[in-house]
């Protein structure tokens, strides 16, 4: 039984009598999370891995507890596969800056992309001499498999790809382009910002070489993000940073790099917010993911159904089956800001609006060069704050257009 | 869910007859909805033909209604919350500036800061702005103006997109505080800035209506704050010395006009003669005056000077009211019973005595027409009892007797000049 009223009572910034449906852009984050994170700071502040007394062993033991929860929760292999970053963006920026690219080297991305996932490849394109090709969903936003067969070829050294559109809440067959993928003996890096919040997910099945992942968007703290590196593409990956800790030896020549995930987090790692993620990453398991991804499943087809009903509001995307969390609409000919601040005063219903940092997608497939309004749900969203935004909506539909 | 205080106003007769002793039917769903005020003190809604209203609001009241901005708020360095660069237009900044409804910084919304549905309708009236879009509903107004979006938000918030820089959100913010003052409502008497212009507001006999003393918010204006109090008299001598002055003469010289056909028109009516009654064309030269009367105080440099333009806007209103009380009359083209006729000839007396007291500056006649006015609420109320079937010809000659008396009003309560 799922019982959002005390998932809720986790989250008391919801008593100010907002209504949070921006959680694609961030999470809010629960008081457990809070707690353990103020637990460090009050009761064991100190640095990891270079003190032998008890508060750095204990801030170790925390910070490296939390990479085995992480490992657990995505069903890595070790903890030794899990790299703590800020974000996604700077997760996949590793990838795209780490792997030894040669000249000619064709990645392939898609057109549904965030920008994290879109600007390293042309920046790498320019760095390295890449050749970049981009999978085109339809215009619903779905991705058919056999046009990705056409795109991925013998000459792909990586295909990087999302799980969960970030603007339209669209599911990527992810497994099953990793397959292809695999067939011509491709990496594959999935951009999991959007879907490892929502979705329960096992990284073997999906038989991704890397997963990016955020932990704000995911009832952690901001500034705690995830890169998941399969054991054996680790030494092949050359940090973003280097330094202190992430060094086995160093001579005045010289200098040897530690295994993972020591080598990729160089310096003082945030510590707080790791020991925050894998509190938030047990928070997430003990409501469950599959419950997380019914409920989910569930509001999301209620917003379908509610914002579908309203009249001069048009909403991007296919039926609700095909995606999670996220529903991207306009109302009319309103630009989607005015409708964004016509929804926090009126209702104080918080929402996203422009571009979502996916302009290739707005131009290209959407034709919605204004960009668009986006209402993304998470686990405290309720049945009621659907209507009550679809019936704020319905205001604004017939009275400001 | 709690109901919109919109909700409430919407199922008011909307006679703004002022027998509740407010101006406006606005004015009176608000004190309904804080609770100053009770359902039955409205005399339209106790009549048959609008008990299921009365019905409604009763209703709605149990249920829950939210005023739209009830709180306190600070404004900060020149009413400005925030300014940072646009989302989606590289160059551009948006700002956001808050507004409050007094010199003192601080203030309680009790009823809200904008009234929406004379925000909207000043706005509409203004000519000033591109591709209006407003609810009443949900008080939010948004309008276009030299290439900047601007969003108004009936809790005294002003959102500007796509400026050039800092300045260029000032002005337009400016522009927008300054048009829409006759919107904001006064915490004290629940009256709207032009109500209490246009002499319709009882507290502002007594006492300086905080919504007009200072000025109209300004982000740019270098002072702010009560200054010299003066009273209604001395604005067509200050007016002369204005440069924006010309606006406000020839809003004044519109008004004029209207008022020379009133007791003309309200004749014929009377008599039975109710094709083609000049009512278009003197709201036609209101809606001018009006626009006027915004013009001066968008325009003129000095806030202090601008409530001239609000004043003229005020009288504007009453003689709206007055007009529209003629338009239910003819529109009603029953025959007037003959004791409603000679209350009619007494309206249009009272109306006419008041707006030359007004031209004129005489003190002496404003106090006759509030005796006379006296006069005729009391048999004017006896005949309402008494006469079931006329009522709405008595509400619609009430409101140019009760205008008329806003009027003269006007002359002896310190308005801050």
């Amino acid at each position: 039984m799922y019982d959002v009223q005390k998932i809720r009572g986790d989250f008391p910034i919801l008593m100010k009598g907002i209504i949070y449906l921006d959680n694609a852009a961030s999470s809010l984050t629960p008081e457990p999370v809070l707690e353990k994170m103020l637990d460090y700071y009050r009761g064991y502040r100190a640095n990891v891995s270079r003190g032998i007394h008890r508060f750095s062993q204990q801030a170790s033991e925390e910070y490296e507890k939390a990479h085995s929860k992480i490992a657990d929760f995505i069903n890595a292999r070790s903890d030794l596969e899990i790299v703590i970053v800020k974000n996604s963006t700077e997760a996949m920026n590793l990838v795209a800056n780490g792997l030894k690219w040669k000249r000619g080297d064709k990645v392939v991305t898609s057109i549904l992309e965030h920008h994290s996932n879109f600007v390293i490849w042309l920046r790498a394109k320019q760095k390295h001499g890449l050749k970049l090709d981009f999978i085109k969903p339809d215009e619903q936003g779905l991705v058919d498999l056999s046009s990705v067969e056409k795109i991925i070829d013998d000459h792909t050294r990586l295909v990087s790809i999302t799980h969960v559109s970030n603007t339209l809440g669209t599911i990527v067959p992810v497994e099953e382009i990793v397959k292809i993928a695999h067939q011509h003996g491709a990496l594959v890096m999935v951009d999991g910002a959007q879907s490892v919040p929502e979705l329960e997910t096992d990284v073997r099945r999906i038989g991704c070489d890397f997963l990016a992942f955020s932990g704000h968007k995911m009832c952690g703290p901001t500034g705690s993000g995830v890169l998941y590196v399969r054991e054996e593409l680790a030494d092949q990956l050359e940090p973003l940073c280097v330094g202190g800790g992430a060094i086995e030896d160093v001579g005045l020549e010289s200098f040897q790099l530690k295994k993972s995930p020591e080598r990729f987090e160089a310096g003082t790692p945030p510590i707080a917010e790791t020991i925050g993620l894998g509190a938030a990453v047990e928070y997430l398991k003990k409501i469950g993911m599959k419950n997380i991804e019914n409920y989910e499943e569930a509001l999301t087809k209620k917003m379908f159904e509610e914002l579908t009903n309203i009249p001069n509001l048009k909403v991007y995307g296919p039926e609700p089956k095909h995606r999670i969390g996220i529903t991207s609409f306009n109302v009319g000919d309103l630009n989607s800001h005015d409708v964004a601040l016509a929804l926090d005063a009126t209702a104080n219903i918080f929402v996203r609006s422009g571009h979502h940092c996916a302009l290739p997608l707005m131009k290209n497939v959407l034709k919605a060069d204004g960009g668009t309004v986006r209402a993304s749900t998470y686990i405290y969203n309720t049945v009621e704050e659907v209507e009550r935004l679809s019936s704020t909506l319905h205001e604004i539909a017939t009275s400001l257009v | 869910m709690t109901h919109r205080a919109y909700e409430v106003y919407s199922l008011m007769p909307g006679k703004d007859c002022g027998s509740c002793s407010n101006p406006s039917c606005r004015t009176m769903a608000r004190k309904i909805v804080a609770g100053d005020t009770k359902v039955e003190q409205c005399i339209n809604l106790a009549r048959p033909e609008y008990k299921d209203n009365a019905e409604k609001i009763r209703k709605l009241l149990e249920e829950g209604v939210e005023q739209g901005a009830r709180g306190i708020v600070v404004v900060g360095e020149e009413g400005i919350t925030y300014i940072h660069p646009c989302i989606s237009e590289a160059g551009k900044v948006t700002a956001e500036a808050r507004l409050t409804s007094g010199p003192e910084g601080e203030v309680e919304l009790k009823y809200g800061f904008y009234d929406p549905v004379m925000m909207c309708w000043i706005l509409s009236q203004s000519g000033i702005f591109n591709n209006l879009k407003c609810s009443p509903r949900l008080g939010v107004a948004r309008v276009d103006v030299d290439g900047k979006t601007i969003m108004v938000f009936q809790d005294g918030r002003i959102n500007v997109r796509k400026a050039k820089d800092r300045k260029d959100a000032l002005q337009a913010i400016r522009l927008v505080s300054r048009t829409l003052w006759g919107s904001i409502i006064c915490s004290c008497c629940g009256n709207t800035g032009v109500d209490c212009a246009s002499g319709g507001c009882e507290d502002c006999v007594t006492r300086v209506c905080p919504v007009l003393a200072g000025g109209p918010p300004d982000p740019l204006a270098s002072t702010r704050g009560p200054s010299d109090q003066t009273v209604t008299s001395t604005i067509f001598d200050r007016a002369k010395k204005l440069e924006a002055g010309e606006y406000f003469f020839e809003g004044v010289r519109r008004l004029d006009r209207v008022m020379s056909l009133l007791a003309e028109v309200a004749q014929k009516i009377s008599e039975g003669q109710f094709d083609r009654p000049p009512i278009k064309a003197m709201n036609e030269d209101i809606d001018v005056a009006n626009r006027l009367a915004i013009r001066f105080i968008v325009e003129t440099p000095r806030v202090q000077d601008a409530t001239i333009g609000l004043i003229l806007a005020g009288v504007s209103l009453d003689i709206r009211r007055m007009v529209a009380g003629l338009e239910a009359l003819a529109e009603n083209r029953g025959t007037l019973l003959e004791t409603s006729r000679e209350l009619l000839r007494e309206a249009v007396d009272i109306a006419d005595r008041a707006y030359n007291a007004y031209r004129y500056v005489n003190f002496q006649e404003a106090e006759g027409v509030k005796e006379a006015y006296q006069n005729f609420r009391r048999r004017w109320k006896q005949l309402f009892m008494e006469q079931p079937s006329e009522q709405d010809v008595l509400v619609a000659i009430e409101k140019i007797a009760t205008n008329g008396f806003y009027i003269a009003r006007l002359l002896t309560k310190p308005i801050p000049a």
